[in-house]
């Protein structure tokens, strides 16, 4: 005799108004919450705040280059300027942000009721605000902020003040976050997925995390002892990138890079995931070629540990190395490539709709793939030579970082809102946002790829005149693309406070678990049970 | 999701709008691609470039006239209904290949272009290259000319650069000791670098190498053309690292001679005699230009620095304090700031001249005159 | 949308047995085997030693303690996590007694109680509530795998049944 039990009325009374905050309220709620929804939440706050900071440094930066010549802030800080906001565009807005997106979509999209370590997942976001106020702070010791770019070459590093030793504990404690999160990651989706949801049957957003969340863990130690061999040759009388002393500053680069290339693509490779969901929901089609995309990220991540050098082509390498590491980098636009037109077909013969998540995901194919363009012209070492550290690369970056990453971003963040939230945004004003987003990122950054092909280096306060034209156009982009974010905030405060009510299922073609299992907003515990998947 | 037809005017309209500033900006007479090759390396880098731009343009125009015209075809707004394929394992082998095809046919003019940057052998005059923050050294050490040695700074003044005057031609681009080489000479440059590392290049010539202290690089150019061509460091130096050009001046191979012989002349006749014994007046004029160009830039014409990075001058520690640390510092410079040491890139008389200005300008009045022969009996 | 609760899959407790008797194997829901687990750490722990390890060959042998702590935090991660994968409570109504059999890591226990004394107990509220069995002098938590409802569920079956 098998029996099954019923609801009992009671029960179902606690599922939905739940003790969600274990007893505590307002600021301790935040302070204590082991949720993955709530910590989602402030990763993606925190992100936000971040992109607002590091946007200002940008402002500054490009306000400064609007004409030739020294009018609002001195070299020094100038420098200072691209340093900061390199380093917390990287570490404080993107890579934070994607983690949000983890914590509030694996779960749900696994079947699982939360994540594998719930208590350390708390402590890895707490651990952000305080990274962030280091570096922050670091403009206000003697000497200011370190004015060596984001890569912090050696060994320009040795001559900074106290501000290059918190920005060192700040790439510390974020790089101890980042362990802790991708720990957290891996075990959940290895272990907590519903029965029947099979590796290859997750959702691309939870595959190219867990093969994110594998690159950092193999990479995060080469920063850690990168940034710490910093710290001692600074202040410990080591030398491991003093030549003086026996050491080699160029082994700074390879370990950085070593880090840095994999860095890359954990910026990218969920900002592809995002991609993966939105495409397929908008065209009212499945994904086409699901398995080809989860082998072409594999090959990604995988090619990204051999590539690194192609950074440092102007180091002087052998010309071996430097033949092999062009091959090597040339390569990896056959699997990418591949993941475009994936998506190129998932929207073949689809029934396209264009909302502001499509947008954003059009968006995202369009100007990723001219990134990749201008990757391919400087994987060509020969080439590179000449644009090594100009504009060039700057626009070359920009354009897979911001509208490969930050595009995806927002994309996923109005995918999502309705789910989140349960309320919807305001369409139009959506569009809007995503329309000046996309024209003013290409005034800004398109123009800097003339400039760069003419020579003009980066990191520099002020330049020659010929340059005067593109930098103005530049400048005008820049604070165009600055203040659209706010109409991206105003968009989102709105929908949070009176938006719409959101349907369970906003999307017609969404096809992964937390849009057909969940109601909208996604009940605070959701798949205690886990669901059937067929 | 249906309003979005009845929007499609006015999203058109800021499409339309991107196109016009774009149009704007191309009325301007504008630098739209790499600098004119004055090498057959820069040259070939051009055709590389172009190459590549053509095939990138072919595949754009695929890759997109797809994309495009399914976001005008396969639209519900039309009452298109959504296919269900979502796997073709041919399809998939295909574009998979291509793509691969296409970096083979990219690879061989790529790999030539590299190896022919990488050669540097048989080289008609070999320069050594020292960046120091923030300028060039360039010594002559072999072929026509050896032995020449000089330092190239920053010509701009700085009036320009603050805005209070006109911004010349060359603004930024301009140095006072130019590069001089012979044209049709291969020119093997050693870069090497005395604090950070820095990066020099040319990019007429399609040169570009990395100054990297305590290790030396080379690279080559052969010029094609007489001229004079300008390029900027290009790896983050600090902060003075927007203004430290390179300008290299190539000339025939007569006017080369011609300036070699005078350069020694010059050299020989401005050699100073380290036995001269100065007035404190006369030196402390010396010292003051020595200032202007070497030190200025951090510690600030009235001496005030930009503390705590750069130490005031004026009233401090040391160029109040016993002239032998003066001295000392001067010399040898202060590890691990940006404090140089000078003895290599200045003769006795320059840094008795200099410090001897310190110890007697703005509010520093110690009245002590150091003469050459006190540093020439300091250095080690 | 009031027809959420219903078309939400729930797990069903399937009491199987015979007459009043029922028998009920709860198990955490794992989804990789600890000898799978084992394979994925030694995969990422070779690669991560790996290059650590290339780098100090090369002079920088700081990153390798980086590497080593990192490998650690995560095979504890991996540990803490996999040693309870095998973990069940195994609960059987008999006549006369209810036969519990607990899995905690590498430790089988077993438990019985006289349906006559038996009784289910609740404590605590919402999602902190626990479901104890108790017997004069002594009590056991029962249905630790499964979720809040569910050990309500569970909660009121037992009792049910064990008042028959």
């Amino acid at each position: 005799m098998s029996a099954v039990i019923d609801d009992h009325g009671h029960a179902k009374d606690d599922h939905h108004h739940g003790d969600h905050h274990h007893g505590y309220g307002g600021m301790m709620r935040w302070i204590t919450t082991t949720n993955h929804k709530d910590i989602g939440t402030m990763y993606l706050w925190f992100s936000f705040m971040m992109f607002m900071v590091g946007g200002t440094m940008a402002l500054v930066i490009r306000a400064e280059l609007f004409s030739p010549g020294l009018q609002i802030v001195n070299p020094d800080f100038f420098i200072q300027m691209t340093t900061m906001h390199g380093l917390i565009m990287v570490f404080g807005a993107i890579m934070p942000a994607f983690v949000g997106f983890a914590n509030w979509l694996i779960p749900m999209q696994i079947g699982a009721p939360d994540m594998a370590f719930a208590r350390m997942n708390n402590w890895s976001f707490w651990i952000l605000p305080f990274a962030g106020s280091l570096l922050i702070m670091s403009f206000f010791v003697p000497g200011g902020a370190p004015g060596v770019g984001w890569t912090m070459y050696a060994p320009l590093t040795v001559q900074m003040g106290m501000g290059m030793d918190l920005t060192i504990f700040a790439v510390h404690l974020l790089g101890m976050s980042s362990i802790m999160g991708s720990i957290n990651i891996v075990t959940t989706i290895l272990n907590m997925r519903a029965p029947g949801m099979t590796l290859m049957k997750m959702p691309l957003f939870v595959w190219t995390w867990l093969i994110t969340a594998y690159l950092l863990i193999a990479s995060m130690p080469v920063l850690a002892g990168a940034v710490t061999m910093t710290l001692t040759d600074r202040h410990f009388g080591t030398s491991f990138f003093n030549a003086a002393g026996g050491g080699d500053p160029v082994l700074y680069q390879h370990i950085f890079w070593f880090f840095g290339h994999p860095e890359v693509y954990i910026i990218i490779l969920p900002a592809f995931g995002v991609v993966s969901q939105i495409l397929p929901a908008f065209s009212r089609k499945p994904l086409f070629g699901y398995a080809s995309m989860v082998y072409a990220t594999s090959s990604i991540a995988i090619l990204s540990f051999i590539v690194w050098a192609h950074h440092m082509y102007t180091v002087g390498m052998p010309v071996t190395g430097q033949l092999f590491f062009m091959y090597a980098t040339t390569l990896i636009a056959v699997p990418t490539a591949c993941k475009i037109f994936n998506w190129l077909a998932t929207m073949w013969r689809g029934s396209l709709t264009f909302e502001t998540p499509m947008l954003f995901a059009l968006g995202f194919l369009f100007l990723f793939t001219m990134g990749g363009f201008s990757g391919l012209v400087l994987a060509l070492a020969a080439v590179d030579i000449q644009l090594h550290d100009t504009y060039y690369v700057v626009a070359h970056f920009h354009y897979v970082m911001v509208a490969g990453a930050l595009f995806t971003a927002f994309g996923g963040i109005y995918f999502w809102l309705p789910k989140w939230t349960g309320k919807m945004y305001n369409e139009t004003l959506g569009k809007w946002h995503f329309w000046l987003t996309m024209i003013f990122f290409n005034i800004t950054f398109f123009v800097q790829h003339f400039s760069g092909l003419a020579g003009m280096p980066r990191r520099i306060p002020d330049y020659p005149l010929m340059f005067e034209t593109w930098n103005k156009i530049s400048s005008i982009g820049a604070f165009g693309f600055g203040f659209s974010q706010l109409l991206f905030l105003y968009i989102i405060v709105k929908a949070i406070t009176s938006g719409e009510k959101a349907a369970d299922k906003q999307w017609e073609g969404a096809d992964s678990l937390e849009w057909t299992h969940l109601p909208s907003p996604a009940p605070y515990h959701s798949f205690e049970t886990p669901p059937a998947i067929k | 999701m249906q309003q979005f037809s009845a929007r499609k005017s006015g999203q058109w309209a800021l499409i339309a709008g991107l196109f016009a500033i774009a149009a704007a900006g191309s009325a301007h007479a504008l630098v739209w691609n790499l600098q004119p090759a004055a090498t057959k390396i820069a040259d070939d880098i051009h055709s590389l470039h172009e190459y590549v731009m053509v095939l990138i343009v072919v595949i754009f125009v695929g890759v997109f006239g797809v994309m495009f015209y399914s976001v005008f075809a396969h639209r519900k707004s039309k009452g298109h209904k959504a296919a269900n394929f979502h796997e073709n394992t041919t399809v998939e082998i295909i574009w998979t290949v291509i793509p691969f095809l296409i970096l083979v046919v990219i690879a061989w003019p790529a790999t030539r272009a590299v190896i022919a940057q990488k050669d540097t052998s048989n080289s008609d005059l070999t320069i050594k290259v020292t960046g120091h923050q923030w300028k060039w050294g360039y010594d002559y050490i072999k072929g026509e000319g050896e032995g020449i040695s000089f330092v190239s700074k920053l010509s701009t003044p700085r009036d320009q650069i603050e805005g209070t005057a006109a911004k010349g031609e060359n603004y930024l681009l301009e140095v006072d000791n130019e590069l001089v080489v012979p044209v049709g000479k291969k020119i093997r440059i050693l870069t090497t670098a005395a604090d950070v590392i820095h990066a020099w290049g040319v990019p007429a010539f399609g040169a570009k190498q990395d100054a990297i202290p305590g290790f030396i690089r080379d690279i080559h150019f052969k010029a094609e053309k007489i001229g004079t061509f300008r390029g900027q460091c290009v790896e983050l130096c600090g902060k003075e690292h927007g203004f430290m050009p390179i300008v290299v001046r190539v000339v025939s191979a007569e006017d080369y001679t011609k300036w070699v012989d005078g350069e020694k002349k010059k050299l020989a006749a401005a050699a100073d005699d380290p036995a001269k014994v100065w007035t404190l007046d006369d030196i402390k004029a010396r010292g003051e230009k020595v200032y202007a160009a070497n030190c200025v830039a951090c510690h600030q014409a009235n001496g005030k620095g930009t503390p705590p990075a750069f130490p005031p001058l004026d009233g401090g520690k040391i160029t109040i304090g016993p002239k032998a640390g003066h001295i000392d510092i001067v010399l040898n410079g202060k590890p691990n700031t940006a404090m140089a040491a000078f003895a290599k890139q200045l003769n006795d008389t320059d840094i008795a001249a200099v410090v001897t200005y310190e110890r007697n300008a703005w509010g520093n009045k110690t009245g002590e005159l150091i003469q050459p022969a006190e540093i020439k009996a300091l250095r080690k | 949308m009031i027809g959420w609760s219903q078309e939400f899959p729930r797990q069903q407790l399937a009491f199987q047995g015979q007459g009043s008797g029922f028998s009920l194997l709860l198990k955490r829901n794992c989804s990789i085997s600890p000898s799978g687990l084992m394979w994925v750490y030694g995969s990422i722990a070779v690669v991560t030693m790996g290059i650590a390890a290339g780098f100090a060959a090369l002079g920088a042998w700081v990153i390798l303690p980086f590497a080593g702590i990192e490998i650690l935090a995560l095979g504890i991660a991996f540990t803490l996590n996999g040693r309870h994968a095998g973990d069940y409570e195994h609960i059987e109504l008999g006549e006369g007694s209810v036969k519990v059999e607990v899995r905690e890591s590498d430790f089988v226990r077993y438990h019985e109680f006289n349906t006559a004394w038996a009784s289910v107990r609740v404590a605590g509220k919402g999602h902190s509530m626990r479901v104890f069995l108790a017997e004069s002098g002594r009590s056991l938590e029962i249905g630790r795998h499964l979720p809040t409802q569910g050990r309500l569920d569970l909660a009121g079956e037992l009792t049910r049944r064990l008042r028959k």
